[in-house]
């Protein structure tokens, strides 16, 4: 076990930000913490980074205590902040090189960490320039090159693509896959469902400070009890096609708006076939689309809210 | 290790911000050279009219001989067309008649009184309310500490001030003195020195407002690694401005300092110390750049201002206490005695007190910016 964190309490006045808290994560895992605003996820790290102290619960990081391995800890810790935490009056190579110094890099090796952190991020072309003639997007990756740069066992990443374009949302997300395939293990917190579902090994669902659901998305979404649906763009609409698919296992309702058929079918139904069957004998299929239930959806039956109320 | 390379890449990132740097380096520099030039007297070709007037010397004795002599200085005949008369109705006939502009009168028991602790007068006749005349007399009552000249205005006596008698400080019957322009121009580059405390304040502020600081609390370094390498950085980085200063009161003074320069250079260097962790806790307490500019800029103001008004005489009440807790009236002290062969003892005081300031500033600087969970 890389990290575990068992009932950790943390409270700010009368606010209770995270409430008896539980959670491992296993070496090589992209885990993802997801939840919204306010949920308490940023103060979870916080606190496994040392930098808020818990009121009670214990946290073991590489199977040691933060109270007595602190400097060893951190060592192997690289953090990506979710605000932009780089100096823009230093170049973008000036900036690793500051950071890497504090890990105690020095000399060819850090000179050679540096560039690959560079190259990693595809800042190598820009290593001279200062941030402050950078967009967003690349501020960003410096963010997150600055957090690599010591090659940590474990990096946290908290909120990394907040504000960004696409191009460098998508960079990012492939550099986090490319680094959990070179050995890393990820702590991913976002309120971005889609990214957390696209990289995440497993996931952590907090919210109002608990823990309210965690395991990998598979496992997530078989807690879901709501129906499937199949959606079919038909060439031409036949509404006796409607009346032959509602006699098909499973199928709860079907109806025809213009050339689109809605399928609703109970979860795990397994009557796809049929009803491609059902609607090629009638029509042309010019499209299907089978929705599965989302993350989205899991926290909304969770907690009776949207992630981004 | 981690401390100087901190400190390194702090006077970096200081020297990038050239607009600060040219605040804090080159706005000094040019009030050096301004300064200099008016201390040095380098205009004194221009062909100004003298002041004309006259005096009396009723008394005869040791001080008002002084008194002479201070009138017969080079640096006083510069400005002054000045003549000694035979009695006090002629000088006083000359003032009505306009051939002066006024007439000194030094009565015949001024260097009695003064020797047998008493209270005196020097008096001044003239016509005009505001007289230069009084400007030297005070002059020379300042650098005596004896007493507040009477002006006669239109021929009225008025008694505006008496001093409690002469004190132990040294009487340079050569003029040669920090006069009233120099110490305002001493104490006022002395608070643009100051003004310095602004980049610690700054240099705190920003690293918490841009996050850098987290950085710094989730490295593996020392508690106390990176506050110590932002003050050595901002201590360096204002390092340049007090060598201005030592070079600029060596240019001015250095030939009266009898090799004392080691005093002025330990000086500067206490009083750097001073500003960067004054800048650094107020930055540290006020966490707002406004906010902290703000206190910086009052703060040295109101501990520039209370050494000048001691050094000018017109401290009263809070002030004179308050002057004992501030820096820029150390380093007047001890630049000043250096020059003018003041009392060795207050010069080491001045510095140890200084030295305890330091310490005292730069530990409450490193405690408050300490590395801690929050």
């Amino acid at each position: 076990m890389l990290v575990e964190v068992k009932n950790l309490v943390k409270r700010y006045k009368d606010v209770l930000a995270v409430d008896n808290v539980s959670l491992s994560i296993e070496e090589g895992e992209i885990l993802g913490l997801l939840g919204p605003n306010g949920a308490g996820k940023t103060t979870t790290i916080n606190a496994m980074i040392g930098l808020t102290r818990p009121d009670s619960g214990e946290i073991l990081i590489f199977g040691k205590n933060f109270n007595n391995h602190e400097l060893e800890i951190k060592r192997d810790l690289g953090v990506v902040p979710q605000d932009i935490a780089i100096f823009e009056d230093l170049t973008a190579y000036e900036n690793l090189c500051y950071f890497g110094k504090l890990y105690g890099l020095k000399g060819s090796l850090l000179k050679e960490r540096v560039e690959e952190a560079l190259e990693f991020t595809g800042l190598l072309d820009r290593k001279k320039q200062y941030p402050k003639k950078f967009s967003n997007g690349m501020k960003r990756r410096l963010n997150i090159a600055c957090a690599l740069v010591h090659h940590p066992k474990l990096i946290i990443m908290d909120e990394p693509t907040v504000g960004i374009d696409p191009q460098s949302r998508n960079h990012i997300i492939q550099s986090i896959k490319k680094l959990n395939e070179m050995g890393s293990t990820i702590i991913y917190i976002s309120h971005y469902m889609e990214e957390i579902e696209e990289i995440c090994t497993r996931i952590v669902i907090m919210d109002q400070g608990r823990v309210i659901a965690k395991g990998t998305k598979e496992e997530l979404k078989a807690l879901m009890t709501s129906d499937e649906r199949v959606v079919v763009e038909l060439s031409s609409a036949n509404y006796t096609l409607v009346d032959n698919i509602k006699k098909l296992s499973g199928v709860k309702d079907a109806y025809i708006n213009g050339t689109e058929l809605t399928v609703i079918s109970q979860k795990n139904s397994k009557n796809l076939n049929g009803i491609i069957a059902q609607v090629s004998e009638n029509s042309e299929i010019i499209s299907l689309n089978v929705e599965q239930p989302s993350l989205e959806t899991v926290f909304l039956t969770l907690t009776g809210r949207s992630l981004r109320d | 290790m981690n401390v100087l390379q901190i400190a390194y890449y702090t006077v970096l990132r200081n020297i990038r911000d050239w607009k600060l740097f040219l605040l804090l380096i080159g706005a000094p520099l040019v009030f050096y050279l301004i300064i200099a030039n008016v201390t040095t007297n380098v205009n004194q070709g221009i062909n100004l009219e003298k002041f004309k007037l006259a005096y009396f010397d009723a008394d005869g004795g040791p001080t008002a001989q002084q008194f002479e002599g201070f009138l017969q200085t080079k640096e006083i005949l510069t400005a002054f067309d000045i003549q000694k008369v035979d009695s006090l109705d002629n000088g006083k006939q000359m003032v009505k008649d306009g051939k002066i502009e006024a007439l000194i009168y030094l009565k015949n028991d001024f260097s009695q009184s003064l020797k047998q602790g008493e209270k005196t007068n020097i008096e001044i006749f003239s016509n005009k309310s505001i007289s230069a005349t009084r400007l030297l007399v005070e002059g020379f009552i300042n650098t005596v500490n004896t007493s507040s000249a009477i002006k006669k205005i239109a021929g009225d006596i008025n008694v505006t001030e008496v001093s409690s008698g002469i004190q132990q400080i040294a009487i340079s019957s050569t003029g040669k003195t920090f006069n009233d322009a120099d110490k305002s121009a001493f104490i006022g580059l002395l608070e643009m020195l100051s003004y310095g405390a602004l980049l610690g304040c700054l240099s705190v502020i920003n690293s918490m407002k841009k996050n850098t600081l987290l950085r710094f609390n989730i490295s593996p370094i020392n508690d106390l690694a990176y506050v110590s390498g932002q003050f050595l950085g901002n201590y360096l980085t204002l390092c340049p401005s007090s060598g201005l200063f030592i070079a600029f009161t060596y240019f001015i003074w250095g030939s009266s300092m009898q090799g004392n320069i080691l005093n002025i250079i330990l000086t500067f260097l206490l009083l750097t110390g001073i500003i960067t962790a004054l800048g650094m806790i107020v930055g540290y307490l006020t966490k707002k750049t406004g906010l902290g500019a703000i206190i910086s800029v009052c703060l040295n103001a109101l501990l520039s201002g209370a050494a000048f008004v001691w050094m000018m005489g017109t401290a009263h009440g809070f002030l004179k206490w308050f002057v004992f807790l501030s820096p820029q009236y150390y380093v007047y002290v001890i630049v000043a005695d250096t020059i003018f062969e003041g009392f060795t003892s207050r010069i080491q005081v001045s510095l140890i007190s200084l030295a305890m300031a330091v310490t005292a500033l730069t530990a409450v600087t490193l405690f408050l910016g300490r590395r801690k969970a929050v």
